[in-house]
């Protein structure tokens, strides 16, 4: 890691980079410059506080303060991923609990294969990098059923008027919206090294860690990924589509009544 | 014991804010048969929907054999009474996974020999059963949502313009069997129509509604008497009559 050519001076010259984007929003008229300062701003101040707090719970080396770091993860995960299923009764709630299940049984089972060690240093980025892509998955099974409901609202009806309970009327619909949120981390896994050198490799890389041993650790990272993807949103659809029926076991169109 | 199949006690259904029935007062005996007729966008299916359970009402009660019907456990009512809508629609991919559907939601086996007599009984040819659904025709769709429903020989049927995109030999067909159902095994069938010459030959009592709200409940011969020759009341577009 001492090898890294990185540090602040040269950091603040790469801000330039971010000059570019602004010229070039200017210029095409897109109107984007207020969103890509701000943007930018809050980047640099999130990661520096980010920075601050890992720093001291690294040092704390304490297994509650990290578990209570990955909640705060889960939490703020879960509030981005209910806005893209926004109508969805209780969508935090649900986004938590197929997160933190998803991240839960990923991280217990690295660590009790040994793969990584229960303290903050390796325990909180690999659960960023899990709960991240836990959120992205919630958040589109989340749309896609908001979709599905309102696109397939007549056949979810008929099947209820044919006696069918809701799961069994949803069923297409839950199958379907876990299929599509999982679709794009199923694609990644095909094109990985290929066309992408996956963040956390790069990162390694460019700190320094050769790279078959880089792999190694991107090959772990490919596999929780999956696996968390799955749990996720898993649990997120067979949770949410109750949430698209009352209790007189009715179809309520949630899209009209935002 | 109730001989009123439905009473109908000053109901209101309302959807965005907006009254789409008002004040519907309505008995009806058991093993009745009944046509439902109104200008377009008068309430006809949204009435359907609201005794098939899939709407309830906003205001006044709905009561089935005496019973309220929102205390009634709603997948035991829909088991029977069943609902045909307008838009005929299939799921799955084929004709067999529209007609095993009913079997399986109960837990049961399908009993093929009662699909295939109901396919005949229809005129829909017994190979259609593993015919990719999107080749079927608009009446043959229809006639296959129609068999869905009846499988399970339910107490009510609720039959939204069932035969609008069947010609007039299938359409004649649908009603034949429907008039026996309703004879032989008592059911009582509700039949939206905007068909004049189709209510006479259907009979029973028509539930006339008009901008939401009931106008009137009488016999369909007389209604179609006092009101037959005003084009308006079976919501008739132009050009388009009764075929006398
Ligand atoms: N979900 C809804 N939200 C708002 N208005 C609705 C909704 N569903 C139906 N309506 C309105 O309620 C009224 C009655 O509709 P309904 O479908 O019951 O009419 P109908 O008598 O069956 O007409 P048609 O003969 O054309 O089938 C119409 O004005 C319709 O626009
Ligand atoms: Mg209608």
């Amino acid at each position: 890691m001492n090898e890294m050519t990185l540090n602040i001076y040269s950091l603040m010259m790469a801000s330039v980079l971010v000059f570019i984007s602004i010229i070039f929003s200017y210029w095409q008229n897109l109107k984007l410059e207020k969103d890509i300062i701000v943007g930018t701003v809050r980047a640099v101040l999130q990661l520096t506080a980010v920075g601050f707090l890992l720093n001291y719970i690294f040092k704390l080396d304490h297994w509650l303060y990290t578990t209570l770091m990955m909640l705060f993860m889960i939490y703020n995960a879960s509030n981005i991923a209910a806005k893209r299923g926004r109508g969805i009764q209780k969508g935090k709630s649900i986004a938590f609990v197929a997160i933190g299940a998803g991240a839960a049984t990923t991280l217990a089972i690295l660590v009790l294969v040994g793969a990584i060690k229960y303290i903050p240093s390796e325990v909180i980025p690999v659960s960023g990098m899990v709960i991240g892509n836990a959120m992205v998955a919630v958040g589109l099974c989340f749309r896609q059923m908001q979709q599905l409901f309102a696109d397939r609202a007549q056949e979810v009806e008929i099947k209820l008027s044919l006696g069918a309970n809701e799961k069994v009327a949803s069923m297409g619909i839950i199958r379907q919206s876990i299929r599509l949120a999982m679709q794009p981390t199923v694609d990644s896994l095909k094109t990985l090294g290929i066309v992408s050198l996956p963040g956390m490799m790069t990162g390694l890389i460019l700190a320094g860690t050769p790279p078959l041993k880089a792999i190694q650790y991107q090959i772990m990272v490919t596999f929780m990924l999956t696996s968390t993807v799955s749990i996720a949103t898993f649990v997120a659809g067979y949770l949410a589509y109750r949430r698209f029926f009352n209790d007189k076991r009715q179809l309520v169109n949630i899209t009209r009544e935002e | 014991m109730n001989s009123f199949i439905y009473q109908l006690e000053g109901v209101y259904l309302s959807k965005n804010g907006k009254d789409i029935l008002k004040d519907i007062n309505l008995d009806i005996p058991k093993g009745d048969r009944l046509s439902v007729v109104g200008p377009s966008g008068s309430g006809k299916s949204s009435l359907l929907r609201l005794l098939s359970t899939l709407d309830s009402a906003s205001k006044g009660r709905v009561f089935y054999g005496g019973k309220d019907i929102d205390t009634m456990e709603p997948i035991d009512y829909r088991r029977k009474v069943r609902y045909v809508f307008q838009k005929p629609y299939l799921f799955g991919n084929t004709v067999r996974d529209n007609l095993v559907f009913p079997y399986n939601v109960m837990k049961m086996n399908p009993d093929f020999d009662r699909i295939y007599y109901l396919m005949d009984k229809l005129n829909v040819p017994l190979d259609f059963l593993d015919k990719d659904k999107d080749n079927l025709s608009g009446g043959e769709q229809q006639r296959i949502a129609l068999i869905r429903s009846i499988l399970m020989e339910p107490e009510v049927l609720l039959l939204d313009e069932v035969t609008a995109s069947l010609d007039i030999v299938n359409s004649k067909l649908v009603e034949e069997y429907m008039i026996e159902l309703n004879e032989e095994k008592g059911m009582t069938i509700f039949l939206v129509t905007h068909d004049l010459a189709q209510a006479r030959r259907w009979g029973g009592n028509t539930i006339y509604l008009e901008d939401g709200r009931l106008k009137h409940y009488m016999p369909t011969d007389e209604f179609c008497r006092q009101y037959g020759k005003d084009l308006t009341v079976f919501g008739k577009r132009k050009g388009e009559d009764g075929d006398e």
